[in-house]
Order: structure tokens, then C-alpha cells, then sequence
């Protein structure tokens, strides 16, 4: 992720234009050349030439100009790939009107810089609401190709003098982040027939009540389909009620994050050389992090997401193992949790695993016991041994176990993992997506006609 | 919800965008060929250039509109131009009175060659003739087409400032000192008047223009201000730089006393006019005389210089004959005068010239010159007048040694020299038969009375010399009589005011209406001594300047020859041969010239007049240079004491507020505010009051201090009260004296406190007023008042 740069030099240092410059240089040969030939002329004109860009270079610096800048983004997370708005509202504060200035945002290199355009005239400042004649509204659409955690702003105001001799630009407000989640694939299927049971509390409740129908129904909440209500129910307890028994209680399922790349090409990562190929395999591996992620809290999984290296999502002290070492993975829920998922996901980046305690701590997925078998998805991009080791050791734990792989996850881990009973999944590329995920549900539905 | 409207209007055509700068165009090049102004007579010529201007420009704008392409729309303006010159200047010779024809070119052929001979004629201001006035017309027509087409057509207006730099510039090429500053000052309104313009077409240009698509800013704002911005900046930055341009070329020393090029000394004598007495008169009245040459010389008298020598009448003027001048006449031997008879008593002298500023074909040399050395180039001597010319180099830089004769007849010898003249001479009798009478009747009634021509000769001089004229360099220019011909000299006998060339003349004109062979001499006075001489080089040295040019007659008398005299009162030296003293012993002489001569008869040497004028001048460039050196300082000290004058003016305004009782604890506490940081205090906003005020009473200085530590302390309850209290338990409106008091003692503690750089620097350098004219990111003041 490209780091936000900042200019060294004060805001509101003062340039001149090219115009400006000639005018300097013209000047100055001008005055030394009337000296030599002693004409006073010429030398007022020579001190005009030095004397006018000086002053506007002065007036530039000087002059007042006071703005309230309000940054808004349209939709406020924008996926990468599609557009997203970014609205400005400009006011005036200063007492006096401001013409003649200049606008761009500046941004950093990710998105496209909208160009720079002028801002209409602001009259003085009114007090009043933000849609008097002091303010303006800006927009422009940026289309960011990259998700991440974009630094759009601050405002940088443009002002020349009114010869055009020199200019000056000012940073007004502050730079605004605009969180570019990765692109999603929207996923085939319902994502019910991935498990095998409903979930350890509908369960629970069934083994104590086998047929009460009383009891599969709850109140209603705010999300619940019209469908679902239970109109006997309903009637019975004088308020809203709702069948339970499509609902499951909590299904849980895994999503296992290679962030580390910690296969045999892990040097290249330590130096710092960026591997361009890398980095795609590590985009492609995000979406369909983020793909496979939002379709399950979609079909209303709680999704618990462990990432091999040291947590990026929940960062924490005590979670800078890695979920296969004890690390508890990090819990999302479907109300809003696949928005956390993607602001999380935008942020994520490789990063360097620590070696220091390696495969100390038990893996959360085998402390947690064997009362159900939790749906695992892998998405692995380089792993070495021990992550290997690690993926083997929970398979027990998980049903089905789906391993995705980007294509440089080594032969012999994949088979390795194949071994060890993962269904191991090659995607190459976005486009990919959903023929994987087809893959994965012909191959549950095969083993749900076996059972 | 107020409703928004799109700030861009809807595009209007793209040419009329381009009408402003047409118009900032055509008072740029009004303005600029005004800046000729000092060089022309009246102001026919500025309206024609005016027009043709405006002809020009419109056209082009006109043309623009219409829809020419833009890469010809500088050719129609050529076109315009032509026909407009046919229609003004053709003389009917344009078909239909517009398009050249053949004929036409002729015509313009004429008028250029006119033109250009009457520049060289002229001197300024000269007559704007038909030809300088085609000239001045036609080359602004062109620069008001290059104008345009640089302003306009490939939209570079600041590089359209560089045609205009001719007409300003050339009057600098002419005269001293350049065009007035007051146009050049309008020129250079006229020029930022065309940025200016320029700027808001671009704007304008973008605004109607802006880029479409879906990834093109869109604006939304009130659209409220429809017109020009405000000119408040414009005008400000303006004026602020022509004005500091005007102090900062006027305070800047010059490195050359005289430019090398342009107006040096000396270009205009003789340099381009035809009557060389008309272009004495100009030198004469330069207001800073230049200088022409020095010299050292063995003779006992200084000699005068004689450049040429005016002998023959064209038409009613004096001209110098040049016909006589024979290659063999080199000037290493110049044969002695022939006429000279032995009994006449002569020394021969030797004096080392060395030309400063004379630049002329004519050298300068002493009367009756036998030899000179050291020149360079080719140089041949008049056997008539001894005048010494080259065809091929300038007097410039040269140094030479002459040797001559200094020749004393005594008035014996002269008055009893012979009446029967030399073929040679007799030419020298001539004069135009249409003359005023008052030349003949003037000349009679002066010599009534005299018995030979050299008590005539004495005669007329000592009545020019009289006290009825005056030397005065201005008149004969100012009522229209200026110049050496014999209706001029008509004017002037009865004026009776005028300077050398017309003493000269008219002396030399009168002899020969009696019958004396009489011609006009043009040269320098003998110069002044330096003033500096002390010791070493510059002793026995004198220098001669442009305010020395001088003519002055010479009348023949056989046997002897040409003898000089001094008919201009006040001015040079009257021979010994022709004192009236001397004159006066035979009896003949007039009794009556006597007494008005006399006072005169006692300045050997040199007239006071020009010294005085000389050293008055060089005392003026010194007192000069000193008020350059006075501004450049004055300058200085208002540059260094701004910041101190601004601190203190707020200052004042503050207490002023405080002890009226319009300002409470609150602007109290801010000056205390600024006096801490203008003594290097750190005050931060995020401080309270309570914590500003316990750094304060705990620096170094102050902690000893009771009276400040209590005023201090008065100071920061009066705040917290204002600040915090009810509103009905407001402080007193006459509590601000007492604030003011203490803010005093605090202040005062402060100063005392501080270390001696920090002082001065809180005098000239106030810290606290940076963050008023800097920091005008949205933080807001610095401290918390």
C-alpha cells in the first residue's frame, strides 16, 4: 500500500507561473543592460518587470482565504472497480469573497486525480446555511482500480494573482479515507447445503423438544422476511411471530486466510522485492476471500475468519500467532458483518509471520471440541510445512474442508492436503470464481446424495 | 432547499471572449506611441497614429467575429493596413481610392524617403511632415497587426509588450533622459490593464469550456457574481509594483556618467542637422552640459576652437563651403596664411587635445594652425578657412597635439592695414540681396562717425556688446526667430535678444554690408581651468563642454587676416587687438560705447558666466546622486521599520480602545498575548490564561518583580471574570484605564526581563505579527483572547 506523502514545503509557499518567471529573467537582463548603457527608460521598465511578479508573489502569500471544506463519499464504501462520487462542500469563511481560485483533491497515486478546475465565486461569509451564495458543492467520480484504504484530500486551493504572474497553493482541510473493499463475485446457491446439520443450538433444541411447534417460534425482528412470520403464532401470542426452524441457530462456518506466503518464495518477501505476480495471486486471493466471506454471511453464517499470520482484522496482542497456533479467529455476523469483512479485507496485506513460536499453541478450530463439524474454506497462496501440518490437523474438525488455491501453492503441499482430505480447488483468476464455487457445490451435493 | 444552479453559463461564441483584449491591445499602443510625444511638434501625428491603430485593431476583432481563421486573420490586418495607408497617404492614386497600385508604392516610396530626410534634418521636437507622419502611421499599423496577432491570435498577450517597447523605447535613442516617465508609467498601467485581461479571458475561456464526461468535476453554486472579479487585487498589485518600479529606478545609481550609445554628447552637432547654428543652440541649452574635450596648451591666452567656419550664404543661411578641401592638404603641414605680414607679432604654441564627448567630421583646433599630430584616420585641411575634415573617421577618442600660431596684432597695425582685398577674399562680401533693412540702417548708424574698418569692426562689437542686448538661449527659440540668416538677424537687431550665434551673425552680416570681408566661426570657448588641479595630471589642464559652443565672428583685414572678435555679451573674451581702450586712444572711436564697455573691459579671461553655470551644474549631479543615495536609504529604513510601525500602531489602538473603555480584559489579555510572543514567549492557544499568566510571573526577569506579578494578576482575574462572570455581573466600563496601567507594568517587566537581542528583535521584528499575515490555515489566532 502506497503511503499518503506529504509535502515537506508549507502550504501556502508561493510560486511563480511561467509568466512570471520571464518576467524575472526579462527584467533582470533588462536592468543590468539599462545600467551599462545608463538609460532611465529602460530601467523603469526593467523595475516594472522585477517589481510587479514580486508583488504578486506577495499577494498570493498573503491573501487571505479561509475555507470549510466537507468531504463526502457516495456510496461511503465503494468496491474496487466501480465508481464511487466524492462530494465537496466548499464555504467561505473569510470576510471576503473569494474569486478567481483554483480546486483539485489531492490523492494519493491509487486513484485517479480528478484534475484541476475552478471554483465558482464564493461571495464573503454569510453565517447561514451551507447553501448560500459563500459555498459551492464540488463533485467528481473516481473509479479506484485497487481496494485499500484510500487518502482522498486534502483540498488544495489554487489561487493566482490577477496577472497571472504567480500562484500559490493551499491545503484546506483534512484528507479523508475512502475504504475500497475488494471486488465481490456473487457466489451460486444459498450456501444451506453446505452443512451438514443446522447449527449446535437448533440441534440442542430439537434434542430436548423433538415436536413442539410452540417453541420453534420467536418474536419478530427487525430483517425478518414477511414470509417467515407465523401467522398461528402470531395470533396466539399477540405480536409478531416468527417460524425459527428455517433459521438456523447459529451455523458457523471457517474461513482459513494465508496471509503470511510463507512458502519457499518467502525471501522474496523479506527483501522487499515485490513480486508482481505475488501481489495478483494476493488480490485474487482477497476477492475470493471476500467473495466466498460475504456469501456466507449471506446464507447466515456466523463466519469465523482465521488468518495464518498475526491478525490484521482484529488486531491484537494475543493474536499475533496465527489462528492455527491458538489465535482465536475473528468472528463476523451477518447483520452489517459482511461490511466489517470487506473494510477488514481492504486493509489486508502479506505480511512477515513470526517465527518465534511456531506451532506452539493448539489450533482454536481442534480446542473447540468435537460437538459439529464446521463448513472450512482455505484460501492458501504459498504455505510451507508447517501450515500444511496445521491444515491436516484441523481437517478432522471440518466438513466439508475446501482448500482454494491460487496456483503457486506448491505441488507437493497440494497433495499433501489432498491427503489429508482437503478438496483442493485451483483458481487462477477472478473469472474463476464461480466455477469454483459450482465445483464445490456439485462436489457437496455428490456427497450429500452418499449420506 | 435552496434551489443550485450549475455554475458554467451556457458557451457563447468563442471571439467574443476576445473584445477585451482588443480594447486593452488599443490603449496599450495609444499610450505607447504617446511616449513620442516628446520628440514631435503638436499632436496631428499621435491622432493619426491613434487612428490607425484603432483601424487595425477593430478590423482584425472585426474579422475574428466574422470567422476568419484565426492564422489568417493577421493578413486581413496587413490588408486593412495597406488600403487604409492608400486611402490617407496614396494621394488618390489607389484604385478606387483604396487598392495600391503601382503608383501608389511610388508615393510611399516618396514619403518614406521624405520621411527619413527629415528625421535626419529635424532636430526634436520636430515637424511631424508628411513623410514622418506616413512613417509613424505605417510602422504603428504594423505593430498594432504583430500585436495582435501575438495577443490574440496565439494568445501570448505578455510577449506583446516587446513591439511596444519601440515607440517607448526610441526617445531614448534621441534624446537625453528617454520618454517622460509619466508615459512610460501609463504604458506600463496600459500593459498589466492587458495581463489583467487576459487572465479573465482564460477564465472565461475554461469556464465556457469545460470538459465533459462522467469523469469531469461538476460544480454546483449560486451563480451570484456574473461580472469581472473584483479589481481591489488587480489594482493593488498594480500600482504597488509600478510605484516601487518608479522608487527603485530612481534610486538606482547609474554606472556610466553618459551612455555610449543614444544622446552621448556631441551626436547632435552637426551629427544629423543641416544648420549647424540651430543644433549650437540645442547644445546650449542642454540642461546638463556634457563634457567635449580637454586640453593643456603652452599659449598664454587660452585659444578658442574653432571647428569650421560658416563663409557663404544659400538662399537667407550661413553653410559651411566644403568644395575647397584638396587631398594634398594633409595636416602634418599646413602652410602658413599668406596674407600674414611679418611685422605682425606672433608665438607659436603647442596644445595637447584629448576629445571626450565630440563626435563630428570637424576637428577642433585652435586658429591658425601650422601642424597637428597623433591623429587617426585621414584628415585634410581647408586652404580658405583652415578648417580641418575628415571623410572617413569621427573625432571620438581621438587625442592629438596642434601646433599654431597665437597671433597679436596690435589696433595700429590693424587699422592701418589696406582696404584692397584679395580675390580670394572677396566671396567673403556676399550677402543675399533681400535683407531686412535694419541690418544696412543698424550698421550705418552704429559706425557713423568711424574712419576705418577696423574701428567699424570695434564698433559694432562694442554695440552688441552693450548694455541693449541680451544673451539669452531661450527667446530667439520660444518667438520663432532661432538660426543664423539674415531675416533672423533682422529679428534679433530689434528683439535685441538672442546668444552667440546670433551676435555672431549679425556682427558678421553688418561688416559686410560696409564692405568688410566678414564670416562666422563655430567653435568652443577656451573651456575652464579643472578644478581639481592641485597637483599631477590633472594640473594645468582645462576642460571644455557642451555648454562652450560657441561662434563668434572673424573679419579680414589685409596684411594680417582673419581676426576674430566678440560681439556676444557675456560670454568668452574680447581680443586684446579689439579693446575699446585701445581703440578708443586714436580718437575716432565712438565716445559713446565707452562707458557701457567699460566694466566688460576688465575681464580678461574668462566670463564668469560659464564657470558659474559649470560648476552649478556639477554641484546639482553631485546633490544628485546624494538624494538617490537618501532615498535608497529612506527605503531601507521604511522597509526595516514596517514591521515595528505596524506592532506599534496596534498596540496603540489597543490602549487607545482600553482607556476609552470600548475594549475590556478581553484585548488586554491579547496584547499581553503579543507582547509575550514578541519577546520570544511561547503562547500557545491551548493554554488557559491562568496557565499563560503562571509561565509568565515565572520567568527569569519577572519572578522578583511584585508590581508585575500583581498587575499580572489584576490582568488575569479581569479576564476570568469577563469571561466566566454572569453578564449582570459585568466588570465596569471604566475599569480599562487600570488595565491599561497594569498592562503597562507588565509589559514593561517584560521587556526588562527579556535578554538584549530578544529586544530588539520585539522592536523591529515583531513575532506576533507573523501569524497574522502568515498563518492563515483555518487555526485561527494564536492565542486564546
Amino acid at each position: 500500500m502506497p503511503v499518503i506523502r506529504r509535502f515537506s514545503r508549507p502550504g501556502w509557499f508561493p510560486r511563480l507561473t511561467l509568466r512570471g518567471l520571464i518576467f524575472l529573467t526579462a527584467g533582470g537582463a533588462l536592468f543590468l543592460n539599462a545600467l551599462v548603457v545608463n538609460r532611465r527608460d529602460l530601467l523603469f521598465v526593467a523595475c516594472v518587470l522585477l517589481a510587479v511578479p514580486l508583488v504578486a508573489l506577495v499577494y498570493v502569500a498573503v491573501r487571505p482565504s479561509r475555507l470549510h471544506v466537507t468531504r463526502t463519499f457516495r456510496p461511503p464504501i465503494v468496491a474496487a472497480g466501480s465508481e464511487a462520487v466524492v462530494c465537496l462542500l466548499v464555504q467561505n469563511l473569510s470576510s471576503r469573497p473569494l474569486y478567481g481560485a483554483r480546486w483539485r483533491d489531492a490523492t494519493n497515486g491509487a486513484t485517479k486525480a480528478p484534475g484541476t478546475g475552478q471554483l465558482p465565486s464564493l461571495e464573503r461569509y454569510e453565517g447561514g446555511r451551507d447553501n448560500g451564495a459563500d459555498s459551492a458543492t464540488l463533485e467528481y467520480t473516481i473509479l479506484p482500480r485497487q481496494r485499500g484504504v484510500h487518502g482522498i484530500g486534502p483540498l488544495v486551493l489554487g489561487q493566482h494573482d490577477p496577472f497571472g504572474l504567480a500562484f500559490s497553493e493551499r491545503r484546506v482541510g483534512e484528507p479523508h479515507d475512502l475504504v475500497v473493499t475488494p471486488r465481490i463475485t456473487s457466489l451460486p446457491g444459498a450456501g444451506i447445503a453446505l452443512t451438514s446439520g443446522d447449527g449446535s443450538l437448533h440441534e440442542q433444541l430439537r434434542r430436548e423438544n423433538p415436536n413442539s411447534d410452540e417453541l420453534i417460534a420467536r418474536e419478530y425482528r427487525p430483517g425478518d422476511a414477511l414470509r417467515r412470520v407465523n401467522w398461528p403464532a402470531t395470533a396466539r401470542h399477540g405480536e409478531i411471530m416468527v417460524r425459527q426452524e428455517e433459521q438456523r441457530s447459529n451455523p458457523e462456518a471457517l474461513l482459513i486466510l494465508d496471509t503470511t506466503l510463507s512458502g519457499p518464495r518467502e525471501h522474496s518477501l523479506m527483501h522487499g522485492e515485490r513480486d508482481r505476480r505475488y501481489d495478483q495471486d494476493f488480490e485474487l486471493a482477497v476477492e475470493l476471500a471476500a467473495s466466498v466471506g460475504a456469501h456466507l454471511l449471506d446464507g447466515g453464517f456466523r463466519l469465523n475468519v482465521a488468518e495464518l499470520g498475526a491478525s490484521q482484522l482484529a488486531p491484537g496482542l494475543d493474536r499475533e500467532r496465527g489462528a492455527l497456533n491458538g489465535d482465536m479467529p475473528t468472528a463476523f455476523r451477518a447483520p452489517g458483518g459482511d461490511r466489517q469483512l470487506l473494510e477488514g479485507l481492504a486493509n489486508l496485506m502479506p505480511i512477515h509471520r513470526q517465527e518465534a513460536d511456531v506451532a506452539t499453541g493448539a489450533s482454536w478450530v481442534a480446542s473447540r471440541g468435537a460437538s459439529s463439524q464446521l463448513p472450512a474454506f482455505a484460501i492458501l497462496i504459498d504455505i510451507n510445512d508447517a501450515d500444511a501440518a496445521g491444515l491436516a490437523s484441523v481437517r478432522g474438525h471440518c466438513e466439508p474442508a475446501v482448500a482454494f488455491t491460487v496456483g503457486t501453492v506448491r505441488r507437493d503441499m497440494l497433495e499433501y492436503l489432498i491427503n489429508a482430505g482437503w478438496q483442493c480447488i485451483t483458481v487462477t483468476s477472478s473469472h474463476e470464481i464461480t466455477a469454483a464455487w459450482s465445483e464445490v457445490q456439485q462436489q457437496r451435493g455428490v456427497v450429500h446424495d452418499t449420506v | 432547499m435552496t434551489r443550485f444552479e450549475p455554475a458554467r453559463s451556457v458557451p457563447g461564441p468563442r471571439h467574443q471572449a476576445y473584445w477585451p483584449l482588443t480594447w486593452a491591445l488599443l490603449l496599450l499602443l495609444v499610450v505607447g506611441s504617446g511616449a513620442l510625444a516628446p520628440l514631435l511638434r503638436g499632436t496631428g501625428w499621435m491622432w493619426a497614429m491613434t487612428f490607425t491603430v484603432t483601424i487595425v485593431l477593430i478590423s482584425t476583432a472585426g474579422f475574428r467575429r466574422l470567422g476568419v481563421r484565426r492564422s489568417f486573420v493577421p493578413i486581413t490586418g496587413l490588408g486593412v493596413l495597406l488600403t487604409f495607408l492608400t486611402l490617407v497617404f496614396g494621394a488618390g492614386t489607389g484604385l478606387v481610392w483604396l487598392i495600391p497600385t503601382p503608383d501608389t508604392f511610388t508615393v510611399f516610396q516618396g514619403l518614406i524617403d521624405s520621411g527619413i530626410d527629415s528625421i535626419r534634418q529635424q532636430s526634436t521636437p520636430a515637424a511631424p511632415v508628411a513623410g514622418i507622419t506616413f512613417l509613424l502611421a505605417s510602422g504603428v499599423g504594423l505593430i498594432a497587426v504583430l500585436v495582435d496577432a501575438l495577443a490574440i491570435t496565439l494568445r501570448w498577450p505578455a510577449l506583446a509588450g516587446i513591439p511596444v517597447l519601440i515607440p517607448v523605447g526610441v526617445p531614448g535613442l534621441i534624446i537625453d533622459g528617454g520618454a517622460e516617465i509619466f508615459s512610460l508609467v501609463l504604458a506600463a498601467g496600459a500593459f498589466l490593464v492587458l495581463l489583467w485581461f487576459d487572465a479573465r479571458v482564460r477564465r472565461t475561456e475554461e469556464a465556457n469550456q469545460l470538459p465533459e464526461g462522467r469523469s469531469a468535476p461538476r460544480v454546483f453554486a449560486r451563480a451570484t457574481r456574473l461580472g469581472p472579479g473584483p479589481m481591489g487585487g488587480a489594482v493593488a498589485v498594480g500600482s504597488i509594483g509600478i510605484v516601487s518600479a518608479l522608487v527603485l529606478s530612481a534610486a538606482t545609481p547609474a554606472f556610466t556618467e553618459h551612455s555610449p550609445v543614444g544622446s552621448g554628447n556631441g551626436s547632435l552637432l552637426f551629427g544629423s542637422g543641416v544648420s549647424p547654428m540651430i543644433d549650437l543652440g540645442q547644445d546650449l541649452r542642454r540642461p546638463r552640459p556634457q563634457p567635449a574635450l580637454h586640453y593643456t596648451t603652452t599659449a598664454v591666452a587660452q585659444p578658442y576652437f574653432k571647428l569650421l567656419t560658416l563663409d557663404r550664404f544659400v538662399g537667407t543661411t550661413w553653410v559651411a563651403s566644403t568644395n575647397r578641401i584638396n587631398r594634398d592638404n594633409t595636416v602634418q603641414d599646413i602652410t602658413r596664411s599668406p596674407e600674414l605680414s611679418k611685422s605682425v607679432e606672433s608665438v607659436e604654441t603647442t596644445t595637447s587635445v584629448v576629445i571626450d564627448g565630440v563626435d563630428t567630421a570637424w576637428l577642433p583646433v585652435p586658429p591658425l594652425v601650422t601642424r597637428v599630430e597623433g591623429l587617426g584616420g585621414s584628415w585634410y585641411w581647408d586652404s580658405h578657412t583652415r578648417a580641418i575634415r575628415s571623410f572617413d573617421s569621427s573625432t571620438l577618442g581621438q587625442s592629438y597635439q596642434v601646433t599654431a600660431l597665437e597671433l597679436k596684432p596690435t589696433a595700429g597695425q590693424l587699422r592701418d592695414s589696406s582696404s584692397e582685398y584679395p580675390q580670394s577674399v572677396l566671396p567673403a562680401m556676399d550677402l543675399p540681396t533681400l535683407r531686412p533693412d535694419i541690418i544696412d540702417d543698424t550698421a550705418r548708424a552704429v559706425t557713423s562717425g568711424t574712419g576705418t574698418p577696423y574701428d567699424a569692426a570695434v564698433a559694432l562689437q562694442d554695440y552688441l556688446r552693450g548694455g541693449e542686448f541680451a544673451y539669452d538661449t531661450d527667446a530667439p527659440v520660444d518667438d520663432g526667430y532661432d538660426g543664423g540668416g539674415v531675416d533672423v538677424i533682422g529679428t534679433f537687431l530689434e528683439l535685441q535678444r538672442g546668444y552667440c550665434v546670433h551676435f555672431a551673425s549679425a556682427m558678421a552680416v553688418m561688416a559686410r554690408s560696409l564692405g568688410i570681408p566678414a564670416r562666422v566661426a563655430v567653435g568652443y570657448l577656451p573651456g575652464t581651468k579643472t578644478s581639481d588641479g592641485v597637483a599631477g595630471a590633472g594640473a594645468g589642464q582645462f576642460n571644455i563642454n557642451s555648454n562652450d559652443l560657441h561662434s563668434w565672428p572673424e573679419l579680414y583685414f589685409g596684411g594680417v587676416g582673419w581676426v576674430s572678435f566678440e560681439p556676444t555679451p557675456g560670454r568668452g573674451r574680447v581680443p586684446a587687438y579689439a579693446r575699446p581702450a585701445d581703440s578708443a586712444g586714436p580718437g575716432s572711436a565712438s565716445g559713446a560705447t565707452l562707458p557701457t564697455s567699460a566694466p566688460r573691459a576688465g575681464d580678461d579671461g574668462l566670463t564668469t558666466g560659464g564657470g558659474s553655470v559649470n560648476s552649478a551644474a556639477g554641484s546639482t549631479s553631485g546633490s544628485d546622486a546624494l538624494l538617490r543615495v537618501g532615498a535608497l536609504a529612506a527605503l531601507i529604513v521604511c522597509l526595516m521599520g514596517g514591521p515595528a510601525a505596524a506592532r506599534s500602531l496596534r498596540r496603540q489602538g489597543r490602549m487607545r480602545r482600553l482607556r476609552r473603555g470600548s475594549a475590556g480584559a478581553a484585548t488586554a489579555w491579547a496584547e499581553l498575548g503579543d507582547s509575550a510572543i514578541d519577546h520570544a514567549v511561547r503562547v500557545t492557544e491551548l493554554e488557559t490564561p491562568r496557565e499563560l499568566a503562571r509561565r509568565l510571573s515565572g520567568l527569569p526577569g519577572l519572578d522578583g518583580d511584585a508590581a508585575a506579578a500583581e498587575a499580572l494578576d489584576r490582568l488575569l482575574v479581569a479576564l476570568e471574570r469577563h469571561r466566566y462572570a454572569r453578564p449582570e455581573e459585568a466588570v465596569a466600563a471604566d475599569q480599562g484605564a487600570d488595565l491599561a496601567d497594569d498592562l503597562d507594568i507588565v509589559t514593561e517587566a517584560l521587556h526588562r526581563a527579556s535578554d538584549r537581542a530578544a529586544r530588539v528583535r520585539a522592536l523591529t521584528l515583531p513575532a506576533s505579527l507573523w501569524p497574522a499575515v502568515l498563518a492563515r490555515q483555518n487555526s485561527g489566532r494564536i492565542r486564546n483572547a
